[in-house]
């Protein structure tokens, strides 16, 4: 039962730390919705149907917000409390690196879930969008290409011995990532080139396919293929990690 | 005595650097031993090893009759340890910290009773940020002392810190082995491990040159008295050499003379006087660790 204990606290720990980070708080809660309104009143054709949109924009939009705690928020809380010795004296006390672990990502998974739920409701407030799919598969697939994206970019902090040259390879990034996955720009409205032979290999794609198809109502069975493909980037992603992850 | 730690050929290699080079020391029960050295001397790599954040490339380790790496899990719920600028993330509070870490041990010391022994009760709603170098340290202490350990290491626990501050973490040095614990103080500040320790190791490039009490490492370094002062003529530094069991090393206008007895400080002012030299800055003192330190490597320890 102390395992337990030891995970309540560190997560809970770790989730009151996030509330007292307004650079993190920005990118969980504001820029998402900010971006909402931006696509939905500005970006998208004026003659363009709100109430179709939505139910695109959606779902990419909460692969940005995946995509930010995976690529800046755990990243960069690693290397920082690396730096400060933090994790060492983690690590010099009876926990356990799963416990250590695990707690940093259900903290990461709760605070990307309640920037989610700001998006949804407004998204479903203001412009209408619903779910089409099973409420289940969904979320059962959201918390599949948390896990994948979050274990993927742990290689950020095994490269990156400072804060800031992990903010300066997410940043390399993270944008590119956001427009060559569909996530700022639908995928078929990029140039050929880019959707097969850039596309195909950046896992963020997968996570926007499969959120996308299953809100606007594909069976979870016709996804398959997104299924494996980001069950494989978390394998890749933990195997990295484990072979590369220093706590000092 | 029974010895609590016990190192045996300790060796601890990056690639072809030996930082810690065949160390073999005991630790009694209650005792604080000091490790002291200068920059780069392999203490911290040495504590490290104890508490099992780093494998030795070779020798063998007891602490508390555990193996620090085999059976790690069970040593760490019976040390406390304090890394050397070992921080916390700004934005814990004091008593968040002591309460996460209070849930990792079977068994915890209550948080007001920790902050009011370090002195930080009316810092409990405060961020770590917010606290200055010495309430830092005094946090770390807390954090060490929180499952009630039996033996605690402190690496560089006053490094710094202002002379105030420091004469306070030494007192919650001392009061920690009051309340029963064996204590490792690394340290490269000679007066902090001569004040507090009982016993000293003094390290230099990887190796133990020297290991006992201070008193004793004092007794055995020759010299007796040491005398110093500065004078405008340094001319008269010939004539003050001629002095018998006197030894003297001149630097500018400094004079050092290291001598066995107060008969020679006599001997000195006389000669002062009758050349009617001025002098100033004139002290006498009895050899410190310090002194130990410079006759064992023929080094200046830092500071
Ligand atoms: N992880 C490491 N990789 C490579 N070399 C290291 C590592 N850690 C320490 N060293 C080297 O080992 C030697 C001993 O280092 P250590 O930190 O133990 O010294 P120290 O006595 O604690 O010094 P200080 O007083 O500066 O804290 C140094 O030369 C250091 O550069
Ligand atoms: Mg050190």
């Amino acid at each position: 039962m102390m395992v337990f204990r030891q995970f309540i606290k560190l997560t809970s720990t770790e989730l009151r730390l996030f509330w007292r980070e307004p650079i993190a708080l920005f990118f969980t809660f504001i820029f998402p919705v900010f971006f909402l309104f931006m696509t939905m009143e500005i970006f998208i054709p004026a003659d363009a149907p709100k109430e179709i949109v939505i139910n695109y924009v959606t779902p990419s939009l909460m692969v940005l917000i995946i995509a930010s705690t995976a690529i800046y928020g755990v990243p960069m809380t690693i290397v920082s409390y690396r730096k400060i010795k933090f994790l060492k004296r983690l690590k010099g006390s009876p926990v356990t690196p799963i416990i250590i672990m695990g707690s940093f990502g259900l903290a990461n998974f709760i605070a990307t879930l309640l920037g989610i739920a700001l998006l949804v409701a407004l998204a479903m407030g203001v412009y209408g969008a619903s779910l089409a799919g099973s409420p289940v598969s969904f979320l059962a697939s959201f918390v599949l290409v948390f896990l994948s994206l979050a274990a993927i970019f742990l290689f950020i902090p095994a490269v990156a011995r400072s804060e800031r040259t992990a903010i300066a390879i997410s940043q390399i990034i993270f944008f590119p990532m956001m427009f060559f996955s569909g996530v700022f720009i639908p995928l078929d409205r990029l140039p050929d080139w880019i959707r097969s032979y850039i596309s195909p290999f950046l896992p963020v794609t997968y996570g926007v396919e499969l959120l996308q198809r299953l809100w606007l109502g594909t069976p979870f069975d016709d996804l398959t293929r997104e299924v494996f493909i980001l069950l494989g980037v978390l394998c890749l992603g933990l195997v990295i990690a484990a072979r590369t992850f220093r706590w000092e | 005595m029974r010895p609590v730690i016990t190192v045996k050929d300790l060796t601890k290699k990056y690639g072809s650097l030996r930082a810690v080079d065949g160390v073999s020391f005991a630790v009694y029960e209650n005792e604080i031993f000091g490790i002291v050295g200068p920059n780069g001397a392999g203490k911290t790599t040495t504590v490290e090893c104890l508490e099992g954040l780093r494998v030795p490339s070779s020798g063998s380790i007891r602490v508390l009759g555990l193996e620090p790496k085999a059976d790690g899990y069970k040593l760490r719920q019976l040390i406390g340890i304090q890394l050397q600028e070992g921080k916390f993330p700004d934005r814990i509070k004091v008593k968040e910290a002591l309460e996460l870490f209070a849930s990792f041990y079977s068994r915890s010391v209550p948080a007001g009773h920790l902050l009011e022994k370090v002195g930080l009760l009316d810092k409990a709603d405060d961020y770590f940020d917010n606290l200055s170098g010495g309430q830092k340290q005094r946090l770390s202490i807390a954090l060490a002392l929180v499952n009630d350990p039996q033996v605690v290491f402190f690496d560089e626990l006053t490094t710094g810190l202002d002379p105030q501050a420091r004469r306070a973490m030494w007192g919650m040095v001392r009061s920690t082995r009051e309340a029963g614990k064996t204590v490792i103080l690394v340290t490269h500040f000679m007066e902090e491990a001569e004040r507090l320790c009982d016993r000293v190791a003094i390290v230099d490039q990887g190796k133990i040159v020297a290991l006992d009490t201070p008193a004793n490492l004092i007794r055995s370094i020759d010299g007796g008295l040491r005398i110093n002062f500065s004078v405008n003529d340094s001319g008269i530094a010939a004539q003050l050499e001629s002095i018998e069991g006197c030894r003297l090393t001149a630097s500018n206008r400094d004079i050092t003379i290291q001598c066995a007895d107060y008969r020679v400080v006599g001997e000195v002012i006389r000669i002062l006087g009758e050349n009617d030299c001025d002098f100033h800055d004139f002290t006498v003192s009895k050899p410190a660790l310090e002194d130990v330190f410079l006759s064992i490597t023929g080094k200046e320890i830092r500071e």
